[in-house]
């Protein structure tokens, strides 16, 4: 007779998601709680102001929400969809429930991408935004990883060759940047404006990719 | 890289997805295929092989050689 598997996967979904969301729930507390003891009134005050990171990553935040939208539109009549996807029909039920998936996923991301902004203008504790936005981060992950795993080789190959752009032109840019910062040619940037700059490399990657290989 | 998949899909009278079900792949990636614009893997290029009953160099050729 076979014994039963005592590893993670043979667990049903809902007592992984509960030990996932027990775990993450403990390093978060330890995490929070070092920061309490570290810095105990914060690293700083907010940032109120608004910078040419955040209205980039508003402007790419929106491309996104906006993308995502006009999929979910066309994705209301299967021959739109069949004709947007380059395919020799109308699209099937699998196919559009794919592509609204897909859109969701892409909607989600503008709107975490706008949220540090958001929480930062409207004077969200620290904390609270944080871990708002760390658990959307989990979802979203999830979500990616779900979206990855439903692929064949074509959207990977594309997800996989927008990353290596994305990592070549942004290194590039970064380098020069560094350099004239390191000279004291340029400002000091922040996190925030690099991933801002990342963020916009890899969204003009994507569309250029799926473009060149018939995805869009 | 060139291909003959569009003229065999053809030959057997199956629509884009009949191949890509054959296949396991997405109706885009038969098309992409088929366009041009994607050079399959390995793996995908022996599974269209065998799926049509060719040696792979008889479906696949460089841009220098033309298909047989």
């Amino acid at each position: 007779m076979k014994s039963p598997s005592l590893s993670p996967a043979s667990w049903p979904r809902w007592i992984r998601a509960f030990v996932f969301g027990a775990l993450f729930g403990v390093v978060g507390y330890g995490v929070g709680a070092w920061l309490a003891q570290v810095a105990p009134g914060g690293f700083g005050p907010p940032d109120m102001a608004v910078r040419w990171s955040d209205g980039l990553a508003m402007l790419v935040g929106l491309a996104l929400v906006a993308g995502s939208l006009w999929a979910l539109y066309v994705s209301l009549n299967a021959d739109r969809l069949g004709r947007m996807y380059n395919l020799d029909g109308p699209a099937s039920s699998e196919e559009t429930a794919l592509a609204r998936f897909q859109a969701l996923v892409m909607g989600f991301s503008g709107v975490i991408l706008t949220l540090p902004i958001a929480f930062s203008l409207m004077g969200v504790s620290p904390v609270l935004g944080l871990g708002a936005i760390g658990l959307l981060m989990v979802l979203h992950t999830v979500m990616n990883v779900r979206v990855y795993r439903q692929a064949d080789e074509l959207l990977r190959r594309a997800v996989m060759e927008a990353a290596a752009v994305t990592f070549f032109a942004g290194q590039l840019v970064l380098f020069l940047w560094a350099a004239a910062e390191r000279l004291g040619a340029a400002p000091t940037i922040t996190a925030w404006d690099i991933y801002a700059v990342l963020m916009t490399l890899y969204l003009g990657a994507s569309i250029w990719i799926g473009v060149r290989r018939g995805l869009a | 890289m060139n291909n003959r998949l569009k003229v065999l899909r053809a030959e057997r009278d199956w629509s884009q997805a009949q191949l890509a079900e054959h296949l396991g792949v997405s109706r885009q990636t038969v098309n992409a295929l088929e366009t041009g614009r994607y050079d399959p893997s390995l793996p995908l290029a022996f599974k269209i092989a065998r799926v049509f009953g060719h040696p792979i160099e008889s479906i696949f050729s460089d841009d220098q050689e033309p298909t047989k």
